[in-house]
C-alpha cells in the first residue's frame, strides 16, 4: 500500500504548484498594492474599491426591478456580481429543466443498449460537441445569431426580425445553457441508471401513478445528480468570462470579465484578486449550501 | 435433490383429472382471477403459449418451472407490469389488461426486494398507505401489525441499506402485505436467500398466508418450496402448462416425463401397455393400477424410493449396483440392468458390484402417454432436466 501511495506524489506536487501556489499568490496581491517608490504594502484598497459608494449604479436585476420594483443603487461591482448570479441561476434552471428530461432520455437509451449490448448512439451524440474547444462553439453562436446571420435570414423569410439575439441576457444565457448542459445532464443521467427498474415498478405495484412514481421514488433517488448537476453548471456559469466576452459582445460586463480587465487592461492586480478572492468565498459557500442538502448520499454523480 | 418419503401415495387418480378442474371455464365466484388463453412474446421468442388458469380465492398457488419457462412472465402480466399478446385476465370477473397496475388490487414481492433506498422500514411500509391517503393513526397501525406478522418488530426506524437480506425480504412483504392486498404476488422471493433461511421462511410464508387469508401466487423454480408450501402447483415449461394440480398429485401422478424429472427424482423408462393394468418393460410384464391410453407406447415412472431392492430371482429385475452415495437416511444407489440404469434409495445396504434385483408394487408403476419430453423421444433443445440457477433467467424481465 505504501509504494501505491507514492503514485499520488506527482497529484500532490501538480496540485502544490498549479492551484495552492496560483491561490496563496492570489491571495497576497488581493492584500498588498505597491507605492510610488515600488514598496509593497499591506492594504484592503481592492476590497474598499469593490464596494466603494463613490460610483454606484441602478441595480438592474430585471426580476427584482419587474417584480418588486427594487429599485436600489448599488456599488458598480456589486451590480456586477448581482447580474453574474442572475444569469448564472437562470442559465442553471434552464439546464436543469432541459437536462433532466434528456437525461432520462439517455438513461432509458443507454437501460435499452446494455440490454441488447450495443452503444448508446444517444449519448454518444450527446457528448459529442464537448470535444470541440469551447471557443469554436461558442463562435458558431455567432454566425448563428447575428442581425445578419442564419437564423435571422430565416426569420427574414418569414418577415420577422431581424431580432436582436446577441449582447443581451438572452444570448448569454443561451450561450451559457448551451455549453454547460452537458455537465447537468451527465451526473443526473449516472444517478438515473443506477435506478433500479423493479423499484420503479414497485411504486406503481404499490398505487402510486406516474406523477407520484416521479415525485416520491425517482426524483428523491436522483437528487445527488440533480445537486451536482447544478454545482457543475452553477460554478461556470458564475465564474465564465469567456462566453460573455464573445455572445455580450465585449461590452456586457459579468464578474468573470471584471476579473479580467483589472488584470489585463486596468492592471490593477489589487482590485483584480480582491474580486477573484470574495468569488472563490461566494462560489463555496453556495456550494457548501447545496452539499448540506445532499446529506450523506453516496450514490452521488460526478461531483459531490 | 428431492427424497420426498413423507408424501403418502394416494389411490391414483386420473391425472387430467385434476388439470381439468383449474383449465374448467367455470366462473364460480370462488375463482378470484381467471388467466385465459393468453400468449406472449418479446421479439422473436413466443414466452407463453395459449396459457389458461385460474386461481381459487385463498389458495396458495404456485407457478412451477425452470428458467425461461414464462412463469414469472405469467405474473408480471397479473402484476400489469407487461401486457398480453391476446387473451385476458379476470379479477373477480372483471378484465384486468386494461387496468394499470397502480390500480390493481394485488400487490407484489420482488425477486430482489426492490425496497426503497431513501426511505426508511417504516416509510417503506408506509409509502403504499401514504398514497391511497390512509390516515396517519391507521398508518400506524398498520404497519405495526405488519412488522408484527413479518417478525420485525423494533425495526421501524432502521434503514434499508442496514438491513439482512433476510430482513430486507420481510421488510418487502410487510410492505405488501400492509396495503392489504386480496393477491399476494411472490416473484421468487426467497432466491437470494441461504439454505436455512428459506426453509424458515418457507414455513413462515406458508402460516403468513393461512393467517391473512388472502390468495398468494407464488412464483419458484425450486420443486421442494412448491411442494412444501402450495395448496395447488403450476408445473410449466417452455411457455406451456404442463400439468396443474395438488402436490401430491403433481409428484405421484406426473403427468409426461417432464414433469415427472423436474419433480423429484424419478426413473422414467421406455414401456408398452396393450390392455388395463398392465404394462410391460424392461423385458418384463407387471401389474398396475393405470388403464390402457390411447397408445400403446407409454412411459413408465417409477420413483427411486419406490424400487423394492432383493436377492435377484425370476420375480426380478436384475442387475449390478455400479454405484452407492450415502445420504443420512438412505443410501443412493445406481443399477444397471442391461440398456437401463435405475435410481436406487433405499435403506438397504447393497454394495457396489453386488448382483440385486428390482421389484416394485403395483401402485408404484406410474404410467404417462408419450410427450416431447420422453427420455426417448428427446431432442438435444429440449432437455427437461432442472436449471436450479434461475436468477437471471430470460423470463425474469
Amino acid at each position: 500500500m505504501k509504494s501505491l501511495r507514492r503514485l499520488t506524489y506527482p497529484y500532490l506536487i501538480w496540485i502544490a504548484i498549479f492551484t495552492l501556489a496560483p491561490l496563496l499568490l492570489v491571495a497576497f496581491y488581493a492584500f498588498t498594492a505597491y507605492d510610488a517608490t515600488g514598496k509593497l504594502f499591506f492594504t484592503l484598497q481592492g476590497f474598499n474599491k469593490v464596494f466603494s459608494t463613490a460610483d454606484t449604479v441602478a441595480l438592474n436585476i430585471f426580476a427584482l426591478k419587474s417584480l418588486f420594483g427594487i429599485d436600489w443603487q448599488v456599488p458598480i461591482y456589486v451590480n456586477v456580481f448581482a447580474k453574474s448570479l442572475e444569469i448564472a441561476l437562470f442559465s442553471t434552471i434552464i439546464c436543469l429543466l432541459i437536462g433532466y428530461p434528456a437525461a432520462w432520455l439517455l438513461a432509458r437509451g443507454e437501460r435499452e443498449n446494455r440490454h441488447r449490448g450495443n452503444g448508446n448512439l444517444l449519448l454518444f451524440l450527446f457528448v459529442m460537441p464537448m470535444w470541440m474547444n469551447a471557443l469554436l462553439r461558442t463562435y458558431a453562436w455567432l454566425a448563428l445569431l447575428e442581425p445578419r446571420g442564419i437564423i435571422n435570414s430565416l426569420l427574414g423569410l418569414v418577415n420577422i426580425g431581424p431580432v436582436q439575439f446577441l449582447y443581451n441576457d438572452f444570448g448569454i444565457g443561451l450561450g451559457m445553457v448551451y455549453n454547460y448542459l452537458p455537465f447537468m445532464v451527465l451526473p443526473i443521467q449516472s444517478v438515473l441508471v443506477k435506478i433500479s427498474p423493479s423499484v420503479i415498478e414497485a411504486a406503481e405495484d404499490l398505487g402510486a401513478n406516474r406523477r407520484q412514481t416521479f415525485l416520491r421514488v425517482i426524483l428523491p433517488l436522483s437528487m445527488p445528480g440533480v445537486l451536482s448537476g447544478i454545482n457543475m453548471v452553477f460554478m461556470p456559469a458564475m465564474t465564465t468570462f469567456l462566453i460573455p466576452d464573445l455572445l455580450g459582445g465585449g461590452r456586457y460586463l459579468l464578474i468573470g470579465n471584471a476579473i479580467e480587465r483589472q488584470f489585463m487592461i486596468s492592471r490593477d492586480m489589487t482590485t483584480g484578486s480582491a474580486l477573484s478572492i470574495l468569488l472563490l468565498v461566494f462560489v463555496l459557500a453556495s456550494m457548501r449550501i447545496l452539499t448540506r442538502y445532499e446529506k450523506e448520499n453516496d450514490e452521488g454523480g460526478l461531483l459531490t | 435433490m428431492l427424497n420426498w418419503h413423507h408424501i403418502k401415495r394416494q389411490q391414483a387418480t386420473e391425472p387430467a383429472a385434476s388439470a381439468a378442474q383449474h383449465l374448467s371455464d367455470s366462473t364460480g365466484s370462488s375463482h378470484i382471477i381467471e388467466v385465459v388463453g393468453i400468449n406472449k412474446s418479446f421479439g422473436d421468442v413466443h414466452v407463453l403459449k395459449d396459457i389458461t388458469f385460474y386461481i381459487r380465492n385463498n389458495e396458495f398457488i404456485t407457478l412451477l418451472g425452470p428458467s425461461g419457462c414464462g412463469k414469472s412472465t405469467t405474473l408480471r402480466i397479473l402484476a400489469g407490469f407487461e401486457r398480453p399478446d391476446s387473451g385476458d385476465v379476470f379479477f373477480e370477473g372483471r378484465s384486468l389488461l386494461d387496468i394499470p397496475p397502480y390500480q390493481r388490487q394485488l400487490n407484489t414481492v420482488f425477486q430482489r426486494y426492490a425496497l426503497f433506498p431513501h426511505l426508511n422500514v417504516y416509510d417503506n411500509i408506509a409509502f403504499g398507505l401514504n398514497i391511497r391517503k390512509v390516515g396517519k393513526d391507521e398508518i400506524r397501525t398498520r404497519i405495526g401489525q405488519a412488522l408484527k406478522t413479518v417478525d420485525l418488530e423494533g425495526y421501524a426506524d432502521r434503514w434499508v441499506e442496514q438491513l439482512s437480506g433476510g430482513q430486507m425480504q420481510r421488510v418487502a412483504i410487510a410492505r405488501a402485505i400492509g396495503n392489504k392486498p386480496q393477491v399476494l404476488l411472490l416473484d421468487e422471493p426467497l432466491g437470494a436467500l441461504d439454505l436455512k433461511m428459506r426453509k424458515e421462511m418457507q414455513i413462515e410464508l406458508k402460516d403468513m398466508q393461512r393467517s391473512l387469508g388472502i390468495t398468494f401466487v407464488y412464483v419458484t423454480h425450486d420443486q421442494e418450496e412448491a411442494l412444501t408450501m402450495s395448496d395447488t402447483i403450476i408445473v410449466m415449461k417452455e411457455g406451456l402448462i404442463q400439468q396443474i394440480g395438488t402436490p401430491t398429485d403433481i409428484y405421484n401422478e406426473p403427468r409426461n416425463a417432464f414433469v415427472a424429472d423436474f419433480i423429484g427424482e424419478s426413473n422414467i423408462i421406455p414401456g408398452r401397455m396393450t390392455r388395463d393394468f398392465a404394462v410391460s418393460f424392461a423385458q418384463r410384464s407387471f401389474a398396475c393400477i393405470d388403464r390402457r391410453m390411447s397408445e400403446d407406447e407409454v412411459d413408465v415412472v417409477i420413483r427411486p424410493e419406490d424400487i423394492i431392492l432383493a436377492e435377484p430371482s425370476d420375480q426380478t429385475i436384475s442387475g449390478q449396483v455400479v454405484s452407492v452415495v450415502f445420504k443420512g437416511v438412505h443410501y443412493e444407489m445406481m443399477v444397471e440392468t442391461g440398456p437401463f440404469t435405475w435410481m436406487v434409495q433405499s435403506t438397504d445396504f447393497f454394495a457396489e458390484g453386488a448382483s440385486v434385483g428390482l421389484t416394485f408394487d403395483p401402485e408404484d408403476i406410474h404410467i404417462m402417454a408419450k410427450s416431447d419430453y420422453s427420455p426417448d423421444r428427446r431432442t438435444a433443445g429440449s432437455d427437461p432436466g432442472d436449471t436450479p440457477d434461475d436468477q437471471n433467467g430470460g423470463d425474469s424481465w
